[in-house]
């Protein structure tokens, strides 16, 4: 056995991220480690790799019990990493970026040209083609992993671990990339790949780690096991506790039609995005972070300018328009980052409470803020939507995730808008906060508006959707109904399965 | 030789003369933006280097101990800098800021104490930089005055901008200290320690500042005066950006700077307003800025970074 | 809630008043090396600040252009457009009220309106020009200003010198222009004391600024865009709009202090009156020591006045230079500039919690394939790279 992690804890003040986690990897075995969001996967990484250091729990690499206090550690003992978010340096070229750290020298100079035949010599050995003088800005997200993956294998690394490392790829890099997995563990090296994707898993893993809220819940061979049983074992068993009352449908508000965009250089993100929103119902758009949903919102909330298509809110036209114009159409939206673009940690609650509101006459008149109506405004939202905080002058940074997500979600519904986006409404947010937030959606659907709700919580999409769109790669790739859902299905468009299916 | 090129040897000679001084501190303004720093205090500690020159000079008489004097000065000052902004994280506008203000402060305040003078403090007794000796081109006099009264110190400045090339492109610690700038983030993962280089760089500049002030106190002319450096460091920090943080780039900044200092001097025996043309190299500054911007951003490159 | 209150408003002074004290301390240790007595030094400095009704008045006109300025740069800072250009705002707003002052023909009233309006609007546009750069051209906001200070220094140097020079004075040679008649100047507040109605008008504007930043919509729309720029994009704020409406304020405020030097102490503008003085700067310093308050301004611009009116009674009693003030004042912002890291990391400290719950799809989400870890570090930070320019 080649690596073994005993017994890994690692707790942040109260929050326990890994509980006793035991990891072990076989030479030239490929390892998946699956799991929702928070299900501790990147932490018990970050553990491997040095990043944070475990409250307790040993590593065993090669029989002897060693420390890693940090990358550098973590890379002398064969352990190298290909992050998800790319670690490369956009002016340099492809030999520089990835000699980085262990350049080869000539005194102090770096000894360029031996540099290029390295990178040539490992480039040619394992297969990976590269131009060694290509610049890196402007290459295309393969090539960039495939930077990456040299990067590690000229460090010498025998254990690789791969975090989520197909969720920029397209699918022919995808393919050409578990090709190259399995070449380097056919090669000795051993390789822990992190992932949502259970089809990836299916095809590439000899064996799959199943992690649920910071725990291992399954270790099982692949052969012994089903796509199925692995989403099932992730997600753990739902019962939907909570039979939302029914509530007839309205006429279409929100309508999309074949709306594409593009990021600045010119690749797609967005194709052909056909959506509708419909009063009284909640619609719910699932798919695995990354796939589009982020820059959907972006567009129907007027943050990010699309490139075609249409954008209507009872037929008033809303495409590219300002946030401003659209919001006062009748959109109001929680965003999915709550520090990012929903709030101002520096900001007092009131301050925070009363953005898109403080135009309003309940707020101001005649361009001046009254101080006493956004207090009572803003304790009014702290009442309603159970925020525990001192009072409404504390500043949003003093308050828990969670209530800070509260603090939002009650001033965009209070905007009373026919239609509610929200984006990832949940996430990072205790159980508490969680029914809270649910509850209060549910009496916004109730009260006949439409609610679009983008999350990659499989489970709250299904508990609270009458209607879901699966996302994958920027198109839809599937609309299913409240009545025939299915939640494996939904797993497997997400995972882009029936794409991959009728490929 | 007609009047025409001897002309244009002195314009040319006082160019070299009036961007030197830049150029040592415009380095290390453009080595700070490779490390991700916008170092504003670089005035205030080219100001400390012309003025613990002329210390040291007063005290000693040796032109080496006030060179050392002055690099050892606003190392300690640029340190200090460095550590508040990158250690202490503060603004690093308002460290700067804040180091010129202090510098400036302390400078006149030693300068009355030590000196017991107010305004400027001359003296026969100080020594001033050794001059090139450029008798042996007087059979070319255009070369003769292109070069002359230039010191060491001067063909220093171009010596140390070819160094910090080299370094910046050819040695393995110059290529860390690129990388640091360009994604932080990136080279802590592979263990580099971001942060000290960042402080030494920081350090780095103050010592090529200290040698930029102690041309400007013991070249041309030997004397402090309050002030002495007047925006010399803030067109020091524009010749950086304008170098494209390159070290031959910025001699070539530098060089424009100069330039248009040197024609402004010269304008001021012409019809052009002395005034005017003093304020030439500032508003070239924005007029070269704001064209080189404009052609970066034609090419598509990403100005936020 | 009011214990709360109290609590806030003193841990907001506890950082200023340690950042003072540590920088008196180090004032202590340059007296001490002259080989004075630092008590008694300060006690003469404070004597020469407030000592009588002459003293405190005399800081009280120190400080009136500094309050003004800082005021300026209060309103730019705290939204994060960080510029460096009070100096020759100062400048483009004295040089127009005393031309103005001087040759328009009309009414006295009709002058003085002009003059004042005519450096308002010069200022703000010139400050504007910079904003327009920072746009067009992603220019360094701190960089444009700074050039052109000297830019404007100059150009308006040869205006006095070539144009408007007061020929009927010779000595001292000074650069000036003529002196403004008597009916235009702004009225003395105390008989024979120098304290004018610029006070005043600065009082007013920290009051109004304070209710502009505090109580309407525009200085709500201002601040969220200081404190989060895609918060405030979220919740449809026209940063643009904000961004040229604040950079015209703050000239026009910085303009505003020029004029108030010409007509109130100077009566007539004189090449390097404001340089020499550091008021654009001494003001930065206030508006950084009171955190952008423009009430702490009010304050901490009088006492950075007294440190100097101080500093010059010291410099005139005993053998301590005048600029052991600019020493005293260097470090107190050198202190404050650490503040900002006590706040942000008690917000890091609670962010981190989440942070480990989110961190896989929120960096995602950021990032997404195009994007470089260094913008990741920019948003988090939320530091002033944003004005550092390439």
């Amino acid at each position: 056995m080649l690596l073994r992690m005993d017994n890994i804890v690692k707790k942040y003040g109260d929050l326990v991220a890994n509980d006793k986690v035991n990891l072990t990897l076989n030479k030239g075995e490929i390892l998946a480690v699956i799991g929702e969001n928070g299900a501790g996967k990147t932490t018990l990484m970050k553990v491997l790799y040095g990043l944070e250091q475990p409250t307790s729990g040993t590593i065993v690499i090669n029989g002897e019990e060693i420390q890693i206090k940090d990358a550098n550690q973590a890379i002398k003992n064969g352990i190298g990493m290909v992050q998800q978010h790319f670690m490369l340096f956009e002016t340099f070229n492809v030999t520089e970026n990835i000699v980085y750290g262990k350049e080869p020298r000539k005194g102090v100079f770096f000894d360029l040209e031996r540099a290029k035949r390295d990178v040539k010599k490992i480039s040619q050995e394992y297969e990976l083609p590269l131009d060694p003088e290509r610049g890196i800005a402007g290459m295309p997200v393969g090539l960039r992993q495939r930077v990456e993956i040299l990067k590690v294998l000229y460090q010498n690394s025998d254990i690789i671990i791969f975090d989520e490392p197909t969720a920029v790829l397209t699918p022919q890099e995808v393919k050409e990339l578990l090709k190259t997995l399995k070449q380097l563990a056919k090669m000795g090296k051993s390789i822990i790949i992190i992932t949502h994707k259970l089809y990836e898993v299916m095809s590439v893993a000899d064996r799959a780690m199943v992690m649920r809220a910071g725990e291992v819940v399954a270790d099982v061979r692949i052969e012994d096991t089903t796509a199925e049983e692995l989403s099932f074992l992730m997600v753990g068993r739902h019962l939907i506790e909570q039979k939302i009352p029914e509530k007839e449908v309205g006429q279409v508000l929100l309508n999309v039609e074949d709306l594409c965009l593009a990021d600045e250089h010119g690749s797609t993100i967005l194709k052909d995005v056909n959506i509708h929103v419909k009063s009284g119902e909640i619609v719910g758009v699932a798919g695995v972070s990354g796939n589009g949903q982020t820059e959907l919102v972006e567009c129907l909330f007027g943050l990010r300018k699309a490139v075609t298509g249409s954008i209507s809110l009872k037929e008033k036209n809303l495409f590219n328009k300002s946030v401003k114009f659209i919001r006062k159409a009748g959109i109001s939206l929680v965003p999915e980052d709550r520090y990012i673009w929903g709030s101002a940690i520096e900001a007092t609650l009131y301050e925070s409470a009363i953005m898109g509101h403080y135009a309003k006459p309940e707020i101001s008149s005649k361009g001046m803020i009254s101080g006493k109506k956004a207090i009572e405004f803003t304790q009014q939202i702290i009442r309603d939507f159970g925020v525990k905080a001192e009072t409404a002058e504390q500043t949003v940074g003093s308050l828990s995730g969670g209530n800070a997500q509260k603090l939002i979600v009650g001033r965009e519904i209070k905007q009373d808008t026919p239609l509610l986006i929200v984006a990832e409404p949940t996430r990072g947010v205790d159980v508490g906060a969680m029914e809270a937030i649910h509850d209060k959606i549910i009496e916004k659907r109730m009260n006949g508006d439409g609610v679009l709700l983008v999350s990659s919580e499989l489970s709250e999409i299904i508990k609270l959707s009458d209607r879901i769109y699966v996302m994958y790669e920027g198109e839809i790739n599937g609309e299913l109904f409240k009545e025939t859902m299915d939640e494996e299905e939904i797993g497997v468009l997400m995972a882009g399965g029936r794409k991959h299916a009728e490929n | 030789m007609d009047i025409n090129s001897m002309y244009i040897a002195v314009v040319l000679n006082s160019t070299i003369r009036l961007m030197t001084p830049i150029l040592f501190v415009a380095l290390g303004s453009a080595l700070c933006n490779r490390v991700f720093i916008f170092n504003i205090g670089l005035e205030g500690m080219m100001l400390t280097g012309a003025f613990f020159a002329i210390v040291a000079n007063h005290y000693t008489g040796s032109v080496v101990l006030s060179l050392l004097a002055a690099m050892i000065s606003s190392m300690l000052v640029a340190w200090v800098a460095g550590i508040f902004m990158v250690k202490f994280k503060g603004a690093m506008l308002v460290v700067g800021v804040s180091i010129n203000v202090l510098m400036l402060g302390l400078t006149t305040f030693l300068m009355q104490i030590l000196f017991g003078v107010k305004g400027a403090y001359v003296s026969n007794d100080l020594v001033s930089l050794p001059k090139v000796n450029v008798d042996f081109l007087a059979g070319a006099p255009f070369f003769q005055t292109l070069f002359g009264s230039l010191t060491y110190l001067d063909y220093f400045a171009f010596v140390v901008a070819i160094i910090l090339y080299f370094y910046l492109f050819r040695t393995v610690s110059g290529f860390r200290l690129r990388s640091v700038g360009l994604n932080k983030i990136a080279s802590e993962s592979l263990g580099i320690k971001a942060e000290r280089i960042q402080i030494a760089t920081i350090t780095f500049s103050g010592l090529l500042s200290g040698l930029g002030g102690s041309l400007l106190t013991m070249g041309g002319v030997t004397m402090f005066a309050q002030n002495i450096t007047s925006g010399r460091g803030f067109i020091a920090l524009a010749a950086g950006t304008l170098g494209s943080a390159h070290p031959l780039g910025v001699v070539l900044s530098s060089s424009f700077f100069g330039l248009a200092q040197s024609i402004g001097n010269t304008m001021q025996n012409t019809a052009v307003s002395s005034q005017l043309a003093m304020a030439t190299p500032y508003a070239a500054t924005i007029l070269a800025l704001a064209l080189y911007n404009y052609l970066q951003i034609k090419r598509g490159a990403n100005l936020d970074q | 809630m009011l214990r709360i209150k109290l609590k806030r408003y003193l841990s907001q002074l506890a950082h200023p008043v340690f950042a003072i004290g540590i920088s008196l301390v180090l004032g202590a240790i340059a007296i001490r090396i002259v080989g004075a007595n630092p008590l008694e030094i300060y006690g003469i400095m404070l004597n020469g600040a407030f000592g009588n009704k002459y003293y405190i008045l005399a800081t009280l006109t120190r400080a009136t252009p500094i309050i003004i300025c800082g005021l300026g740069a209060a309103i730019a800072w705290s939204t994060r457009y960080m510029g460096i250009g009070g100096e020759g705002q100062m400048i483009v707003g004295g040089f127009v009220t005393s031309i103005f002052a001087l040759y328009m023909p009309g009414p006295e009233w009709l002058i003085l309106l002009a003059a004042i309006l005519g450096s308002i609007a010069a200022g703000g546009v010139y400050s504007v020009f910079s904003g327009w750069l920072l746009r067009k051209f992603k220019m360094s906001l701190a960089i444009t200003t700074l050039m052109l200070n000297y830019v404007a220094l100059f150009v308006t140097y040869h205006f006095v010198a070539n144009r408007f020079l007061d020929t009927t004075t010779t000595e001292g040679k000074l650069e000036q222009t003529k002196q403004i008649s008597a009916s235009l100047r702004f009225p003395q507040l105390f008989e024979g004391y120098p304290l004018h109605l610029g006070f005043i008008i600065a009082v007013i504007l920290v009051f109004l600024l304070w209710f502009v930043m505090n109580k309407t919509t525009f200085g709500y729309e201002a601040k969220m865009s200081g404190f989060n720029r895609s918060f405030s994009d979220f919740g449809g704020i026209n940063s643009k709009k904000i961004m040229y409406s604040v950079l015209f304020i703050s000239g026009a405020i910085c303009a505003l202090a020029g004029t108030g030097e010409v007509l109130g102490t100077q009566y007539r503008y004189v090449h390097n009156m404001y340089v020499s003085a550091s008021f654009a700067w001494i003001g930065l310093n206030a508006a950084l020591i009171s955190n952008y308050n423009p009430l702490g301004i009010l304050v901490s611009s009088i006492i950075l006045a007294g440190i100097q009116t101080g500093g010059s009674a010291i410099a005139r009693s005993t053998s301590v230079p005048l600029e052991i003030s600019a020493i005293i004042q260097g470090c107190i912002t050198l202190f404050i500039s650490a503040k900002i890291i006590i706040s942000w990391k008690r917000n890091k400290k609670e962010l981190k919690k989440e942070q480990i719950m989110n961190d896989e799809t929120i960096e995602q989400n950021k990032l997404l394939n195009t994007g470089t870890t260094q913008d990741v570090l920019k948003r988090d930070t939320e530091e002033l790279e944003d004005e550092v320019g390439a």
